[in-house]
Formats: C-alpha cells, structure tokens, sequence
C-alpha cells in the first residue's frame, strides 16, 4: 500500500537486513567450525525449501507433497553424477527441470481440486514417487545410489555445500521478493482468498497456480540435488523423508505464510529448535517436533507474527485467557 | 479364467477392509470438514490393541474389536473436544498439520514402545479356506469382510435411526440449523470424531489380522481411505462401500498386472484419473457458486 | 446492436433443470431486468454466461464471439463482469487493494501505478473514497456491496451482470445504486440486472424478462410486464389473476 515512500522504506529496510544478513553469512566461511557450518547449511537448505513451499502456500494451496520434486532432484542428480559423469551444476538443473516438469503434470489435473482435496491428492504424489523410484532397477531399488565424493579436504567440503545452498537460498529469496512483492502478489493473494472471485476479474488462477507449484517444484529440485551430492548417498528413506514435506510447510506456517522474510526466520527457529531435539531426545525428536505441531497450531496460528506483534497487554490478556480455558480442568469435558 | 475370478474374489474380499477403513475419515470429513491425519495412527493402534490381546492373553482378534473401538473412541472424544474444536473455523489445513502432530507423537510412541518389528496376528483358523472348485477363499479374508460389513451396518443404521446419528447428520447438511434446533455441535463434533475413530480402529483390528501389524501401517491405509472417499463422495456412507469395493478390486488387479511394489502407486493414479473426470469425486455433488 | 446473446441455454443439477432452453438477447447500451420468484434459475444462468459453470446445451455470444465455454477468466478480460449474490470479496484485503486487482487484472493494459489510480477513481464513483483503507470484512454489508460493485467495474466492462446488487439495502441506499447503475450505462457499458427489488427494475430497465422453474416466460417493458398474468400468478400464485 503506502504508495512510494512506503516502498522506499521497505526497500531500505530490506537491503539493510539483506546486508546484515550477508555480512554474517559470508563471514561464517571465516569463523564458523564445521558443526556449525554443517547446521548453517541445514537451515540454509530448509530456507530454500520453505521458501519454494511459501510460493503455492502464497494462493492458500497446501502441499502435502513436496518431497516429491526434493526426490527427483536428488536421484536425477545421483543417476546423472555416478552414470553419465554429467557435472553437478548441470545436473541439479537438470533435477531442476525434471521435478518442475513433474509438479506443472500432475499439477494441472490436481490443481483443480479445492483445499483438502489438493492437499492429501500431493501427499498421494509423494507416495507414488518413491515407491515407483524406489522399484527402478536404475536406481539402485532400495539400496540407494552412493554419489562421487568430491575430491577435497573435509572443511573445503563443508564450506562448498554452503556456500552452494546459500546460492541456492538467494536465488529463492530473488525469485519470491520478485513474485510476491510485484502485480504477481496480488494475483495469488486473491487465489488465496476466493478464487472464482479471482476468476471473475480476470485473474487465470490455473496459470498462476500451477507456475507456483512448479516454480517450487524447481527449487526442491535444485535442494534435492545439492542435498545427494552433499551426503553423497542416498535412497528412497532419504531422498523422500516426509520430514522434508512437514519441516518447510511448518517454517512457512511459523514465519508467516505469502510473506518474503517469513520462511527464512521460521527455517532459522524450527532448524535450531529441531537439532536441540535430536541431541537432547534422540529417540523423541519427532515426539518433540510432533509436540512443536500442535503447540504452533493451538497458539500462534498466525504464525511469528502472533508472537512479535504482541504488545505487552494482549500477552498478559492471551495468559490470562489460556488460564481460563485450562485452569479448571471440568471445562475439558462438557 | 479361473485367476480372472480369483483375482476378482480376492479384491472384493479386500475392498471390504477399505470401505470400512475409508468410513470413519469420510464420516469425519463430511461432518466436520476435517481432513483427520490421524486417521491412520488410529488404524495402527487399533491393530495393535488386538496384536497384543491376542499375543498375551490369546483372545481371539475378532473379540478383540469392540475393545479397541470402545478404546478409540475415548481417545477420539478427547482429541476432538480438547484439541481440535480450538481450532474449527481457522484455515482449512490447520487442522491437518495438528493431526499430523499427533500423528508423528504416536507413532513415534509406539515406536519405542513395541518397536518397529513387523508383527503379525494368526489365529488358529488363519490356514483355513474354502474351495469352490478351482477357487480359493481363505475362511480369515472373508471372517473379516463379513466383519467389514458388519461395522459398516451398524454405523448406517446409527446414524439413521438413533436421535444422536439423526444430529449428526443434520450438523453436516447445515450446521447453524442444526445449532438453531438445539443441537449441540461441539458435543456432536467431538461425538462424530470418536465415531469415526472408533470404525477405525475396527477397521485397524481386522486389518492387523489380515496384513502385518508395525508403528507405520497407517500411512498407506490413510492414503486408501482418502480414494476411497473421494470415489465414494463425501462423508456418503453408501459411497465409502462402493468405493471400498471399487478400490479393492482396481488394486488387486493391478497388482495382478504390474507387481506388488506399485500398491501405492496404483491407488494414486486411480485417484488422480477420478479426480480429472470428475473433480467433486465420483458421487459427489457439483459445486454450487452464488 | 446485440452485445449479449444466450441462445437454448440448459443446465440440469442431478434430476432439476435448473435453465432450461432460455433464449435472450442484451442490446448495447441497454438495461435489461431479469426477475423471476427464488429458484427460478437466475444466478444458475448468471454462472452460465460467466463461465462459472458448464452449459449443458445452448451457446452464448459475446459481442458476436461464441463464449460458451471459455474459462471464466477469458471471459472476464473480453469486458463481461459480474458481480456475486452472495458478496464475494477478498475480505482479508483493503477495499482499495480488492479494486486494484480487478484493474490490474481485467484490463490487460494497467501497470500498478496507473491501476491504482484507476482503483481510486472507480471508488469515487461508487461513493467508497472515504473507506479506501478499511479492509473489506470490516465494513457494512451494503459497502461490500459497492465493493463488489466497484471491483467489477474496475475491469472496465462492456456489459456488467449484477446478481442481486440491491438485497437488503434500505431505501436510501437502493436510490444510490440506481443512480450509480444509471450512470454506468451512461459511460457505455450495457447491463444485465437480476433484481427482487421491484421498484428497481421498474426504475432503470429498457426491458424486462421472467423466469420460473428454469424457463423464461414472458418478456417485455417492465410496466407490462409486472401487469402480466402469468407474471402475477408466478409470483402470488394464480388465486389473485384476473380470470
Ligand atoms: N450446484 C447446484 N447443485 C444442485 N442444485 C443447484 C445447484 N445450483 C443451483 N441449484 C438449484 O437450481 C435452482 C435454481 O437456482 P438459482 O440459484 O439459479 O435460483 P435463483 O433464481 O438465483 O434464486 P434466488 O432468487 O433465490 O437467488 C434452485 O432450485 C437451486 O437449488
Ligand atoms: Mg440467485
């Protein structure tokens, strides 16, 4: 809204945190060990693919799906790296193309479907990818497929992947900050909020839902393939952990579904939250992160924004109100 | 010929199981408008209710299926009341990612506490079949068929017959008429829940006696009681079973054709080409914009 | 000259025809009414020429090109908007941001700049300057409304379809709208009006069609029309005709 001047100061706002942003992550190469680096280039890696799952979620689309395309891009990468020698920037564009190829073919039949039927139709995809992938003789069945190992020291490799996931994160924020803060924001906000009402100004919601869904697709595409290349094995348990679908949807849903920053903080906290679970209760940690589910969507439904957009008052207000639904245990059950 | 038929007995025998699983989510589903997640942790537990009576204590798994429907459905009523209608009438997939949540506790819990071997339930008469010439029918598939039709029965005749299923099915033509007639849509969402968790669990007894029992059975039946209900229509309890049986067949049959790793895959193909027909499912009603 | 042309138009829901072989014709610069008691098939056959849903038989002519199974959206951008029975606006979004959108999207030839100041000059015309800012779900029924109203002009129409734009105003409000809808003819654009509201039709139609139990029954100028009585009897049943 806020016409020029508003613009001018978002954009300010945007490039400053942009360069703090870039200052600390370029400069971890300098001072980050590689545990450290290990975890940035997890969140990293998380960023990109709750960034790609922001763009459909952006149209009130849910995908249920997404480690479909993380899958293909991962095994395209693995097939063409150890089969065909390809290098791997060509074949993580290659993984790129194939998973958005995939996303636009069973996305124009699903993309029909309104809400709930959308959202379990793409669990479905993930489903069939893996057990059809996980069949092919070529790649490797259930055994998996071992990548080529780069030829470096250990802290060289480290520092490779993260800087290749940074890459990859920026390309995603470019991508989104184009698509979700320009005329294109505006279409798929109204898919989001009533689309036949989009329809009938004129808006082509197939178009603009199934290039989002591809759009996405590409960049889980692209985190797949680093994803291979980076633990240089993987298989069908791994290359489509529903834990890749769940994790990034969560970190959007956190951050603030359809905003550009939104996905990245969400990726940052949960990804923190997440390793302090596996440490701490390795046999829990989906107990933890199933707890985190629930807790996010019976208390901060909207997100981050609930949690900084509190001012003191309603804190005190929202406490006094939890101590009122929960402080007598009889109104649980009648 | 004779495999033509017998692939055709088989898909019926298992279409039964299907129905009855895809019952309790599209009852849910229609109700209230909730895609339950849960749904499949809740099969899982209840094949491992009956696993573990029959394992320890011998009891016989068909016996065991009012225990842990009668344990379901409290849980279910807990989760509905407690949980769930917190958020009713927030975005749409809210409710999915909290039944998600609770999907990932539980089997996770059940994980630890019984681990990820694969168990199975063989009752004495397991190795029984009837033979009708050159056809084979295993007496276990079709014990639990009949069982199958039996739950679904019992819930057609509740809901049509009693005040409570009269309620419920009045909440899910028009909730705030039903409000307005004195009905008491919390209390009857929460009831419909523990139903529907309930026929679940059921199912998930009849399924652990027919498939093997583990902490991640629950996926795949989720994904298969999401076609079935989408072939059979919304929260449409006729439809389930024809969608049950539908589904049965289409899946033996290509497993017939293509081989048993593609199961899943199946079902989803056949899902996508209903859903390209006609994309308010097979039985369901044309969208009605104003 | 015919601007819009429906010619057998059927649609049948399960066992209900709901449309059943309506033929009508909208002429350019032309306010037609279209009544008829509630069920008649009014917004079904609204949804036909929008493209929202399917025609079973029958086509529909837009300035000359056969629309009748375009995607809604095409239809939209081709000059034919409507407005929704029931308001369907972007309620999360301000009444500025909803009209902008159909600026931007239903003319093909707006960057942001200029469609917001397109969005602002439809909003003076329909009198919702002062509440530009207010997102739409907080505003009284009768400005969604207008909002819905606006949102439809700003794809810049050559003919307009209103469902119902006058339900539960008062009848302050209901003059309002006349005006409005008046002075949109005036700027060019042809109208298609289904309308309960009697007084309304009387007031701004050039003609007037019935429909009842998916079939059109009598057409005509309004005043003969709501003196027919086939149209009385529709309405009140046949006890008050005369015999
Ligand atoms: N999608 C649908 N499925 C089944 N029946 C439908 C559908 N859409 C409309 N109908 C039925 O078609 C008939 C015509 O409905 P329609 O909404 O067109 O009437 P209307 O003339 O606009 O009435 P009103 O004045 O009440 O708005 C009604 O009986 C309605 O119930
Ligand atoms: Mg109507």
């Amino acid at each position: 809204m806020g016409g020029l001047a508003g613009g001018v100061r978002r954009g300010v706002t945007v490039a400053l945190v942009g360069l703090v942003g870039a200052v600390v992550l370029g400069s971890a190469l300098l001072w980050a060990n590689n545990y450290v680096l290990r975890l940035l280039t997890t969140i990293l890696m998380y960023a990109a693919l709750a960034q790609a799952w922001n763009l459909l979620g952006a149209t009130g689309y849910v995908s249920f799906g997404n480690v479909a395309f993380f899958g293909i891009g991962a095994y395209t990468v693995a097939i063409l790296m150890t089969r065909f020698d390809v290098a791997f920037v060509a074949a993580a564009a290659i993984g790129a193309f194939l998973a958005a190829a995939l996303a636009v073919a069973v996305g124009f039949p699903m993309l029909r479907l309104k809400g709930h039927y959308f959202a379990i139709a793409t669990l479905g995809v993930a489903e069939a990818v893996r057990e059809i992938v996980g069949n092919l003789e070529f790649a490797g069945k259930g055994k998996g497929i071992s990548l080529p190992v780069m030829d470096a020291e250990i802290t060289e490799i480290y520092q490779y992947f993260y800087i290749v996931m940074l890459l990859i994160v920026l390309g995603a924020l470019l991508a989104s900050h184009l698509i979700l803060s320009g005329r294109a924001g505006y279409a798929l906000v109204a898919i989001r909020e009533d689309e036949d009402a989009a329809q009938m100004v004129g808006i082509n919601t197939t178009a603009w839902k199934l290039s989002m869904f591809g759009a996405g697709a590409a960049i889980n595409g692209v985190g797949g393939g680093a994803y291979a290349y980076w633990m240089s094995y993987i298989d069908p348990v791994s290359a489509f952990n529903f834990l890749v679908t769940l994790m990034p949807l969560l970190m959007a849903l956190l951050g603030g579904v359809g905003t550009l920053w939104g996905p990245l903080a969400g990726a940052l906290i949960l990804e923190v939250l997440a390793e302090t679970a596996w440490s701490h209760f390795l046999e829990f940690h989906r107990t933890v992160l199933g707890a985190m589910m629930v807790l996010v969507v019976l208390f901060f439904p909207g997100g981050l924004r609930d949690v900084i957009h509190l001012p003191q008052a309603r804190l005190v207000g929202i406490l006094r109100d939890l101590l009122r639904r929960y402080g007598g245990a009889r109104r649980w059950w009648c | 010929m004779g495999a033509g038929v017998q692939i055709v007995i088989n898909g019926i025998l298992i279409g039964g199981i299907y129905a009855c699983a895809g019952l309790g989510f599209s009852l849910v589903w229609g109700v209230m408008n909730i895609i339950n997640i849960f749904h499949g942790a809740t099969i899982m537990l209840g094949a491992y209710i009956t696993f573990w009576l029959f394992h320890l204590y011998g009891i016989d798994p068909l016996v065991t299926v009012p225990v842990s429907m009668l344990t379901l459905f409290l849980i279910g009523y807990a989760v509905q009341r407690i949980l769930i209608n917190r958020i009713l009438g927030g975005p749409l997939f809210m409710a999915i990612i909290l039944t998600q949540g609770l999907t990932l506790i539980a089997v996770n819990l059940a994980f630890y506490l019984w681990t990820g071997d694969f168990r199975s339930i063989r009752p004495p008469y397991a190795t029984w079949s009837l033979a009708l010439g050159p056809l084979v029918v295993p007496f276990l598939r079709l014990i639990i068929f009949v069982a199958s039709l039996l739950l679904t029965a019992l819930l057609v005749v509740f809901l049509g017959w009693t005040k409570v299923g009269r309620a419920i099915r009045a909440t899910r033509m028009d909730r705030e008429t039903a409000a307005l007639m004195g009905v008491e849509i919390e209390k009857i969402y929460a009831l419909t829940f523990a139903i529907g968790s309930a026929i679940a669990a059921g199912a998930g007894s009849l399924i652990g006696t027919a498939f093997v029992v583990e902490p991640g059975m629950g996926d795949s039946f989720l994904l298969k009681s999401f076609v079935v209900c989408v072939i059979g229509g919304l929260g449409n309890m006729g439809g389930a079973l024809v969608g049950g049986l539908t589904f049965g067949l289409v899946e033996t049959i290509g497993v017939a054709v293509f081989g048993p790793g593609y199961k899943d895959a199946i079902a989803f193909i056949l899902l996508v080409v209903i859903l390209l027909i006609r994309p308010e499912g097979l039985f369901g009603r044309e969208y009605y914009a104003r | 000259m015919v601007v819009l042309e429906g010619e057998g138009l059927t649609k049948v829901f399960g066992g209900l025809t709901a449309v059943s072989d309506v033929r009508f014709n909208v002429h350019a610069g032309e306010i037609v009414g279209l009544i008829g008691p509630n069920g008649a098939g009014k917004t079904t056959l609204i949804n036909m020429i929008s493209g929202l849903c399917r025609c079973d038989r029958g086509t529909v002519r837009f300035r000359g090109r056969d629309i009748t199974s375009l995607r809604p959206y095409r239809i939209a951008r081709m000059g034919l908007a409507r407005t929704f029975q029931i308001v369907r606006p972007f309620p999360r979004l301000t009444v500025r941001e909803n009209v902008l959108i159909g600026a931007l999207y239903g003319t093909r030839a707006y960057r942001t700049r200029e469609a917001l100041a397109r969005a602002t000059e439809v909003l003076e015309f329909v009198g919702l300057a002062d509440k530009m800012g207010q997102r739409v779900a907080d505003v009284t029924q009768a400005d969604q409304k207008r909002v819905e109203l606006a949102k439809a002009l700003a794809t810049e129409p050559t003919l307009l379809l209103l469902d119902e734009v006058m339900a539960g105003l008062n009848a302050k409000e209901i003059e309002d709208v006349m005006r409005i809808v008046l002075r949109i003819r005036a700027a060019g654009a042809s109208i298609l009006m289904v309308e309960h509201v009697m007084k309304a039709i009387v007031g701004v139609s050039d003609r007037v069609f019935v429909m009842h139990q998916g079939r059109k029954i009598v057409e005509g100028r309004p005043a003969e029309v709501l003196a027919d009585d086939r149209v009385i009897a529709v309405y009140l049943g046949s006890r008050f005709t005369k015999r």
